[in-house]
């Protein structure tokens, strides 16, 4: 150390990811291979390179390298494959962390990218799906549901959209989750995606009806159905849209509660609201509408991930 | 490691102080043998982030102006941007201004209360100490266009009005002085108004043309104005750090701002001494950049390249009477925050609004203490470490963010664990590896089964907000 440490400034080392074939189809066998040259002006102390698999989250090989003097080239391979359930972007990823000295870590990562468009493949057990307006798809990619949707409105006065479901999933004390990652397709700012539950979702007027969604740009929307007709009729939210973000309802009894996060360490609260006619175990789920009343013929994809249904 | 930190930045910072007491003649180009950056995105985008901004994690914003005299109009409301605000007959500020102050009240004569009469860069930086952060950046001048130092090309600056005191100068000196935190500094590229822009002040309710207070006029706001300025920051304060912000208040006709000449200049003055510094930037200069701003959000995923979440503790930048202590973010959410962002290779810059006499508000100083505090025992998860595989289980309950340090695996628990912490097993551990708590004094036991490692968590733990997990990893 020169005592400016300027020494270990540096854009490096260098890390790439290419895959054999170039374009894997979906489905097909990939050789991918992660190449690493240490342009340093100093050894990698220490180095793990973590060779990953698209949507993984763990590593397939995990590869000690131990000290890389300068100018070092090192090749590794993996075999793998493209996967049937996956779509978006698709990587295979290689990180590597390494000591720079006893008091610097750092890493580098790279990967290489296929993109695989979303296709409505429907979903699978146990989810079920829904729909008050007749332009509704969907799609299930591992974690991921998608919605494609129309329709007019989602509030009290007209209650259009798609959705997908966990029938009798929120017991009497549960949290229902999910990240509303994106919303494609329409620059409507009102058009909205998120969480829905309800004594039977696919019949609002049995009770225990609410929806907590994410709008295009005017925020969160909180809608319940306070007097068990099936029609929204209180409504909390606004302020700034963010994608993606994470929706929270939590149920305790015939009172729900609804939460947001941009970042998954602070959760605002939306509002906390009483649906007396809340019974038993409630259906729950996720939907989208286009809100395209004024914008008409259009349609939305909403992509929705770690969807999740926990009794509390 | 953070006692060592200390003393390595006090070392490296008299080195280069010194070096700057050598004559402009005597730098020369060794820099690693690096040739000297030409002012082309092209060459500028060859700069590296500099080790010591890739290790610090944590720095203090600060914005300090007139805009501190007025200090907003209402609560939600950002302070720095009263001139603004109040310019137009649509914004509430529009009217508050004219019942507290009078139709011909104008925002330059908030300048002669603009004292800093209690203003004590020692204490500042002292306080940036306790606060666990290494580097700050002052605002030299923001986009009312005031610059906290004697420009040359203005007399619209606190040497000549307000103040009459270098307000950067005399900070840059004490973080210099005391060497433990690294001196950067904000630059606004384009202003609210300014004749030069094709904009000049009025007054808001008559439409009257104003005089703006110092204005030298020049005929090229970039060429006479803008970049001198920035050269003269640069070569009289040597900052550590340029952040560049108000870019998109072009000049009359949108010329491109030329940033890549000072740029080339920042770089290659740093390499060309006989002790180089790493310097960094920002991305608002409007072409290269070292990294990443996120303004008052975070990055939600892990990025290569490496990227700053600014972010206020209340609502405004500047100084807002009407805050109150519900407007500000809690110590509980800062520390989370600045785990979160260390985890997927960003830094956090926190910023504080000091009042017009220099003064810090005490809730400001609270939150950077209790910051401080947390980092004084986690700091070795924080200072120099880098992501691992992962940032965090996404998805899960449970609050936990990953770091990698030399030789170390870090699990920061955002929260107080109780009983048994379980990870997954797949993180870097081998069947003799130490757990340890950072804080508390003895390793901890730790089973494995079920592909999760469960640790045995201690009944009394060092921090009630967040706490530390370190496995050895040899990594061998």
């Amino acid at each position: 150390m020169n005592g400016v440490g300027a020494h270990t400034d540096t854009l490096g080392p260098a890390l790439s990811v290419t895959t054999e074939p170039a374009e894997p189809a979906v489905g097909a066998a990939v050789t991918a291979t992660a190449v690493l040259v240490n342009d340093c002006p100093f050894p990698l102390r220490g180095a793990v390179l973590y060779l990953v698999d698209p949507g993984a989250t763990t590593a397939a090989r995990t590869i000690p390298l131990g000290d890389l003097r300068r100018g070092a080239k090192i090749t590794r391979s993996w075999r793998t494959s493209m996967p049937a359930d996956a779509a978006g972007d698709i990587a295979f990823t290689a990180h590597l962390v390494f000591d720079v000295d006893g008091r610097s870590a750092d890493c580098a990562r790279a990967a290489k990218t296929v993109s695989v468009p979303y296709e409505p493949n429907g979903v699978r057990d146990p989810y079920r799906t829904f729909a008050t307006t007749d332009d509704a798809r969907f799609g299930q990619y591992g974690s991921r549901l998608v919605i494609w949707a129309g329709g007019a409105d989602l509030s009290g006065g007209r209650d259009e959209k798609g959705g997908i479901r966990l029938p009798g999933a929120a017991a009497t004390s549960s949290v229902v989750q999910v990240k509303t990652v994106s919303l494609t397709g329409s620059d409507n700012p009102s058009a909205k995606y998120g969480i829905a539950v309800a004594n039977d979702l696919t019949a609002p007027e049995k009770g225990g009806y609410a929806v907590l969604t994410m709008s295009q740009s005017y925020g969160v929307e909180f809608m319940t159905d306070s007097d068990g007709d099936g029609h929204l009729d209180t409504w909390a939210g606004g302020g700034a849209s963010t994608h993606p973000a994470w929706l929270r309802l939590i149920r305790s009894g015939a009172t729900y509660t609804a939460y947001s996060t941009t970042n998954g360490l602070a959760w605002n609260e939306i509002g906390s609201v009483t649906v007396p006619s809340a019974s038993g175990v409630l259906d729950a789920g996720v939907v989208a509408s286009a809100v395209n009343l004024n914008h008409p013929g259009t349609t939305v994809r909403a992509l929705f991930d770690h969807f999740t249904v926990e009794e509390s | 490691m953070n006692v060592s930190r200390r003393r390595f930045l006090t070392t490296a910072t008299a080195l280069g102080s010194a070096v700057l007491l050598a004559p402009p003649g005597a730098a020369h180009a060794i820099g690693g043998g690096i040739p000297d950056y030409r002012p082309t995105k092209e060459s500028l985008d060859t700069h590296p982030v500099p080790r010591w901004y890739k290790d610090a994690k944590f720095g203090i914003f600060v914005h300090w102006g007139v805009y501190s005299v007025p200090a907003g109009s209402a609560r939600q409301m950002a302070a720095e941007w009263y001139l603004w605000y109040q310019s137009f007959d649509t914004d509430p500020t529009w009217k508050y201004h004219r019942d507290t102050y009078g139709q011909d009240f104008l925002y330059d004569d908030f300048i002669p209360q603009f004292r800093a009469e209690n203003y004590d860069p020692d204490s500042w930086v002292r306080l940036f100490e306790q606060a666990g952060a290494e580097y700050f950046a002052l605002t030299s001048k923001h986009h009312d266009g005031f610059a906290l130092w004697p420009s040359k090309v203005t007399n619209r600056h606190a040497g000549r009005y307000g103040p009459k005191r270098d307000l950067v100068g005399e900070l840059m000196a004490a973080a210099r002085k005391r060497g433990t935190v690294r001196p950067g500094l904000y630059y606004s590229l384009g202003e609210f108004f300014n004749p030069a822009l094709g904009r000049p002040m009025k007054n808001a309710y008559t439409g009257a043309e104003v005089p703006m207070t110092g204005y030298k006029p020049v005929a090229d706001y970039i060429g006479d104005y803008e970049l001198k300025q920035l050269y003269e920051i640069i070569d009289r304060y040597d900052p550590e750090l340029l952040w560049a912000d108000g870019q998109w208040f072009r000049p009359a006709g949108e010329p491109p701002w030329r940033s890549e000449e000072p740029l080339a200049h920042y770089y290659n003055q740093a390499k060309n001494r006989s002790r180089p510094k790493g310097v960094v930037v920002n991305d608002r200069f409007d072409t290269h950049f070292d990294y990443a701003t996120y303004e008052q959000r975070t990055n939600p995923t892990m990025d290569a390249q490496k990227w700053e979440c600014c972010i206020t503790m209340g609502y405004s930048w500047g100084y807002n009477k009407f805050e109150t202590e519900e407007d500000y973010k809690t110590s509980e959410f800062l520390v989370h925050l600045l785990a979160d962002v260390t985890s997927k290779n960003g830094n956090l810059l926190l910023n504080i609004g000091p009042k017009p006499d220099g003064t810090i508000p005490d809730v400001m100083q609270r939150r950077l203490r209790d910051i401080g505090a947390w980092l004084k025992v986690n700091g070795p998860a924080v200072y120099g470490s880098t992501p691992w595989l992962r940032a965090e289980e996404e998805g899960s309950p449970l609050g936990i963010r990953y770091t990698v340090g030399p030789g170390k695996f870090n699990i920061i628990v955002l929260g107080a664990p109780s009983g048994t912490l379980s990870v997954p097993a797949d993180i870097p551990h081998s069947a003799t590896s130490r757990i340890r708590l950072l804080g508390h004094n003895r390793p901890l036991k730790w089973t494995r089964s079920d592909g999760k490692l469960h640790i045995s968590v201690p009944e009394t733990l060092p921090s009630e907000i967040a706490n530390t997990f370190t496995v050895d990893w040899e990594r061998r």
